[in-house]
């Protein structure tokens, strides 16, 4: 939720708040459920109706698109960890495999010759 | 039997499933929140009976209006096809067939190639007109704030 929309949901709830007082008070008053209601309530209830319901829809969290295509350009784009296939881009090269094994071999035989004799 | 064309559509443009379940979260939180505050204003105007749930729907409308409309600006006009399923399970705006040579080929319709480039599902402006619960959870909310304010202001 941005702060713009935090501000604008803050203020439509006040607004709300400000109508439900002044309901009350209007039926305490007149003790009377059968007078209408003074209209700049309704009106400030509908504005504040109308305020709230922007700011909630400015501040809902974002979408995903739901085509794999658009969503794994778009994970992709990101970057990070997000990513399912990170395992798969980022790999080794190839290796030497024979000449790793004769690295090994010589290394074992080194670490065997001193315990041997 | 030869495939249908919702089914052809999966196959070559499959959905994913993560995406689809935030979206509608999103979409059933935003109507729930907006239905309980429909709710709060119905009991301030003191609306009675059908008044209260012509009120209910006409501020459904507004929020869901305000949503697509927010929708098509972030997404650069490509609207909600691309972010909702649709009614009819994922098939996509345009042209979806097996050709001769067995291969499957779909064509986009002009208007989503210009649309940055999104895949569009068919009917997909139901799921936010009439998804997130509207006649259902956020129903129950409504009824939850209606009468709860109802009863305390009067």
């Amino acid at each position: 939720m941005s702060f713009l929309s935090k501000l604008v949901t803050l203020f439509g709830l006040v607004l709300l708040t400000h109508a439900g007082y002044s309901a009350h008070e209007h039926t305490v008053l007149f003790n009377n459920t059968r007078l209408a209601l003074p209209h700049d309530i309704i009106v400030e209830t509908l504005v504040a109706v109308v305020i709230v319901s922007i700011g909630l829809v400015l501040g809902a969290e974002k979408l995903k698109p739901i085509s794999w295509r658009d969503w794994a350009g778009q994970i992709e784009r990101d970057g990070g960890a997000r990513n399912p296939y990170l395992g798969l881009e980022e790999r080794y090269g190839f290796w030497d495999i024979r000449a790793k094994r004769k690295e090994f071999g010589d290394w074992m035989r080194g670490q065997d010759l001193p315990a041997k004799q | 039997m030869a495939p249908t064309k919702q089914e052809l559509s999966l196959l070559i443009n499959p959905l994913v499933p993560e995406a689809v379940q935030h979206n509608n979260r999103v979409l059933s939180s935003l109507h729930s929140l907006t239905a309980f505050l429909l709710g709060l204003s119905a009991g301030i105007l003191a609306l009675q009976s059908a008044t209260g749930f012509a009120f209910y729907f006409l501020g459904t409308v507004l929020v869901s209006g305000l949503f697509h409309l927010a929708l098509i600006q972030r997404s650069s006009g490509a609207g909600a096809g691309a972010f909702f399923p649709g009614s009819n399970g994922g098939e996509i705006e345009g042209s979806v067939a097996i050709g001769k040579d067995g291969v499957v080929r779909m064509d986009l319709v002009e208007s989503s190639k210009k649309r940055g480039g999104f895949v569009l599902r068919k009917g997909a402006w139901r799921d936010v007109w009439f998804g997130g619960g509207v006649l259902s959870e956020a129903l129950s909310g409504f009824v939850l704030g209606w009468t709860g304010v109802g009863g305390v202001l009067r």
